[in-house]
């Protein structure tokens, strides 16, 4: 047992010291048995103190060995840090997302709740559905449903409107996720009674409106005129899962759900967030979802056939919209921590190669190849956490510099910072570098070679096998680069593809507004709307920047988008084939604003007013799919006024497409959806926003002018954001956008490796061959046949690397074809480009190397003899 | 100098030993008062072999598994060095009256 024990704790001595002493010591132990545990605790000990030694000389030996190489310490130091910056990075934004805990309590058991049907997947759901869930099965706990409510409400502070935005909810939603507000209480049963009207309020708010005085709770405040009661004040940034806004965001109240909210079953409009029962995963509870579905669809075939609930783990909510980009930047951030290897790697072996005469002597004074390996190991390791160390700090930056960005497209629910798993991570790459980038170049370092060096100590001896290892590190550095480089091309592409898809409306000189809302007692009746509209309209065509000036409900890009049913006179329906499309109402400039032409009949005119004849324009698309074999003009559609009522309107127009949205490309099968458009006079609304055509250049200014205007013309309406369409539509393509920033940077730092990588080798290889481009141009070898055989060499190589890349590029891209849109994986003119791109690199790369070789002087070529 | 290197350079003055026999004669110049265990014996002659203080022997005749070492003429220097050093400290002592039969007596 002594003797196994013994044994064991040898094998953690060094092997020399194994084989000359190990037989030794446990003759030892035998021989004297006395004490035997502190023996062998002793003999640990002194195993732990042999590496610490070993350890501390190799260190000391390293750093006295780099202090005389700054120049190659700093790049490879500044190379280490690219390599594990970028992927502390990408990985800090994994973390925050994939691997941190939500900030609910029981997060684990929490889920959203989802309704399949015709449209796809998608979080949402009708209240009575979320209770049937509930009461019908076994599965669900509890079940709260949440609404993002539709107007923003006003508030009044010292005379002035402020818009607030906020949540309704129902009572047991914040307890269920173990949120309880920092003061006052939360919601109980007895707040949703009718006529009970109670908010919590957030932290932020409760210090911007009330200077933080604890005094509020209990006050109540007036939002467009009702009053309501502060119960609770929320924790500070808290943050609340809103299913059916698809993100987890922070917002400025909650509020009961109203007692009149829709218990329509096909009013699929709310989040629903519940709690699994105990011992109950996500599949067990949507098998039982499925039968309810089977059951509910029976028994309201109405609303529910074809349609089917479900559930999802919370984190999916932010988590899947962003999971496709997240996975192509992690695989090509680890694809550049592996170029960058190589490239260390490949300097390494320069390094360490023949003229490291200091290494052979060590050899040659009795160290063995083991030995020297470890030293050359702590040297990198050393190089490795010093670049981590700056990696870090570069990471750090980075975060900093693209968190606007990143917070656009993950919607304010993680933040993204090191921390300890990130650092960590960061070590842990520190270990995979340090022995990829260390061990290779070790391939190269044979025996037998170190002797060789020796002997050819002069001359510096090229061993054929190191520069063997070399060449092939810089094929895995060439053909790593292909493939990133190509898929942040095609990315490129296709973002370029979509940032400029046809809106179907000029994109210049436009200046929007967010939707603004109109105070109680305007909003009320229609004449009061109707004046409302009138009168912004008046102010925003006096400015003297604007050329022509429009009031909507939608517009392109405006974020929002509503769908009604608009039947066709003359025609019946059953309840799969209703018409839907999209109900916009617009003041008559709305079309020569956007710059949209009106094919057939006419335009609306400010003789469309309340009182006369209702008409309509319709969008190609809709009388492409809804009017076939009918004159447009003058057909009649039904257009909705309030619950289950249609007015018969007049078709005066056909208006061409606008799309509402660059991205989303479903409707259907266009990504076009069918619109109709109603005089907003005729049918005034409490809610609008405000889009001018500028008659100068500059958006800036006229959206200050059009913020003024909105404020003198309604004093009452808070206060408006103005945007241009470009910056609406970036905003849309944000997470297109900061995916396709990170590859091309990705990208361009993977070619300045691959540019540093093939320099390395070619300059090598000159200084390897001085002597023999000292004998040729002696023998009238002229400059352009030097020239032009180091290039040959290089461009082998890389010919090889190009070769390896193409075939890892086109697996790569195949793998993102779905984010690619129209592009081709097989994108011919990106794959000639990245190629064209490459071989340029390496000509770029090889340049300085093969004139310095056409320069040789043949006398002093033989000095290196 | 380490003191247990001075007790294995005596152990080795004036016979070759093994490992073992070492740490015994060690124990008995000490009167039992140094006790090397494996675990610090065996580095410490490593470190000799390798600063070239101690030589290897090779195996004792009698046991394969032990092996034999005595002291180089470089580890005879070192270890004479070290006893004069200590000499001359013991002098220094007896002067101050830390230790009997000093020079003023």
């Amino acid at each position: 047992m002594r003797a196994f024990f013994a044994r064991a704790i040898l094998l953690g001595y060094p092997l020399e010291f194994r084989a000359q002493f190990g037989e030794e010591i446990l003759d030892h132990l035998e021989s004297d048995p006395r004490n035997a545990a502190a023996q062998l605790f002793d003999l640990l000990r002194g195993a732990i103190a042999m590496h610490l030694d070993t350890f501390g000389r190799d260190v000391s030996y390293a750093l006295r060995r780099l202090r005389s190489a700054p120049l190659f310490v700093g790049i490879v130091i500044l190379t280490f840090a690219l390599g594990i910056g970028a992927n502390v990075a990408v990985f800090s934004v994994f973390n925050a997302l994939v691997l941190r805990p939500l900030p609910f309590a029981h997060a684990a058991s929490l889920v959203v709740v989802e309704s399949g049907g015709a449209l796809g997947v998608l979080p949402a759901v009708s209240l009575p559905d979320a209770s049937d869930m509930l009461t019908q099965g076994h599965s669900i706990a509890d079940i709260g449903t949440v609404s993002t409510g539709s107007d923003a409400p006003t508030m009044l502070v010292g005379g002035k409107p402020f818009a607030l935005d906020g949540i309704e909810v129902s009572p047991n939603y914040l307890a269920m996720l173990g949120i309880a507000p920092e003061l006052g209480r939360g919601f109980t049963a007895a707040d949703a009674r009718p006529g009970v009207h109670n908010i919590i309020i957030s932290d932020e708010m409760w210090r911007k409106y009330f200077g933080a005085d604890p005094g509020v709770l209990g006050r109540a405040i007036s939002l467009d005129g009702q009053p309501y009661r502060i119960v609770g004040i929320l924790h500070p940034h808290q943050l609340l899962p809103l299913p059916n806004a698809e993100a987890i965001a922070p917002k400025d109240f909650v509020m009961v759900l109203p007692a009149n909210s829709t218990r329509d079953r096909g009013a699929r409009m709310y989040g629903a967030i519940a709690v699994l029962a105990p011992g109950i995963s996500i599949q067990r509870a949507n098998t039982e979802l499925a039968l309810i579905s089977q059951r509910l669809a029976r028994a309201y075939p109405l609303s529910n056939v074809g349609m089917s609930l479900s559930v999802a783990g919370l984190r999916d909510l932010v988590l899947q919209p962003v999971l496709t980009s997240l996975w192509i930047v992690f695989a090509a951030v680890i694809g550049i921590l592996l170029i960058t290897c190589a490239n260390v790697g490949n300097m390494l072996a320069a390094r360490w190669s023949s003229r490291d005469r200091e290494l052979a002597i060590r050899r040659a004074l009795g160290a063995s190849t083991g030995r020297i390996a470890r030293a050359l190991l702590t040297e990198t390791g050393i190089l490795a956490l010093i670049g981590a160390v700056v990696g870090v700090a570069l990471a750090q930056i980075t975060l900093q510099l693209l968190s606007g960005m990143i917070a656009r497209v993950l919607s304010e629910s993680v933040t993204i910072g090191l921390d300890l798993a990130s650092l960590s991570y960061a070590l842990a790459i520190v270990v995979v570098a340090t022995l990829l980038a260390g061990l290779t170049p070790m391939l190269a370092l044979r025996v037998g070679d170190l002797q060789l060096v020796l002997k050819s100590a002069g001359r510096g001896g090229d061993s054929s096998h190191g520069h063997w290892v070399r060449g092939a590190l810089v094929v895995v550095e060439i053909a790593l680069a292909i493939a990133l480089v190509t898929v942040s091309g095609l990315m490129l592409r296709s973002f370029i593809d979509l940032v400029n898809t046809p809106l179907g409306i000029r994109t210049t000189g436009l200046v929007v507004t967010n939707e603004m809302t109109l105070p109680i007692g305007q909003r009320e009746n229609a004449t009061a709307q109707a004046a409302a509209a009138r009168r912004i309209l008046r102010h925003l065509q006096a400015l003297p920047g604007v050329d022509a000036a429009a009031l909507a409900v939608e517009y392109p890009e405006a974020d929002m988008e509503f769908e009604e049913t608009t039947p066709v006179f003359g025609r019946t329906y059953t309840r799969e084939n209703a018409p839907w499309s999209t109900a916009d109402y617009v003041s008559p400039g709305y079309f020569r604003v956007f710059g949209e032409r009106i094919l057939r009949g006419r335009a609306f005119t400010d003789a469309d007013r309340a009182g006369s004849a209702p008409v309509a324009i319709v969008n190609e698309r809709f009388v492409a799919k809804y009017l076939q074999g009918l004159n447009p003009i003058g057909a009649r559609v039904g257009v909705v006024r309030g619950p289950s009522s249609h007015r018969w309107t007049t078709i005066v127009g056909v208006v061409s497409n606008e799309r509402l949205s660059i991205t989303t490309d479903t409707f259907g099968d266009s990504p076009v959806s069918p619109e109709l458009f109603t005089p907003l006079a005729q049918a005034p609304q409490a809610s609008f926003s405000a889009i001018v055509h500028t008659r100068s250049g500059d958006a800036t200014t006229v959206g200050r002018e059009v913020q003024l205007a909105v404020a003198q013309a309604l004093p009452s309406v808070p206060p408006v954001q103005t945007y241009t369409i470009g910056e609406r539509i970036a905003n849309d393509t944000v997470q297109a956008r900061l995916t396709t920033t990170l590859l091309l940077s990705l990208g361009l730092i993977a070619l300045l490796l691959a540019l540093s990588g093939i320099f390395g080798v070619a300059s090598f290889s000159v200084t390897q061959r001085v002597h023999e481009f000292g004998v040729r141009i002696t023998h009238g070898a002229t400059s352009t046949a030097i020239v032009a055989d180091v290039l040959r060499r290089i461009l082998v190589t890389t010919s090889i690397g190009v070769a390896c890349g193409l075939i890892l590029a086109a697996c790569a891209a195949s793998a993102i074809v779905a984010q690619l849109g129209t592009i081709s994986p097989f994108d011919p003119l990106t794959f000639a480009t990245v190629v064209a791109l490459i071989f340029l690199t390496a000509i770029l790369a090889s340049l300085q190397p093969a004139l310095r070789a056409s320069r040789v002087e043949p006398a002093e070529s033989l000095r290196y003899e | 100098m380490n003191p247990r290197v001075f007790y294995i350079l005596l152990s080795l003055a004036q016979e070759e030993r093994h490992g073992y026999a070492i740490a015994k004669a060690v124990e008995s110049i000490t009167d039992g008062a140094v006790r090397l265990t494996p675990g610090t014996l065996y580095p410490l002659m490593r470190q000799l072999l390798l600063d070239g203080w101690i030589v290897e022997l090779g195996e004792d005749a009698h046991d394969p598994r032990r092996r034999r070492y005595r002291l180089s003429a470089l580890g005879r220097r070192v270890a004479q060095a070290e006893s004069r050093r200590l000499d001359a400290l013991v002098q220094v002592a007896r002067s101050f009256d830390l230790l009997p039969g000093g020079g003023r007596a």
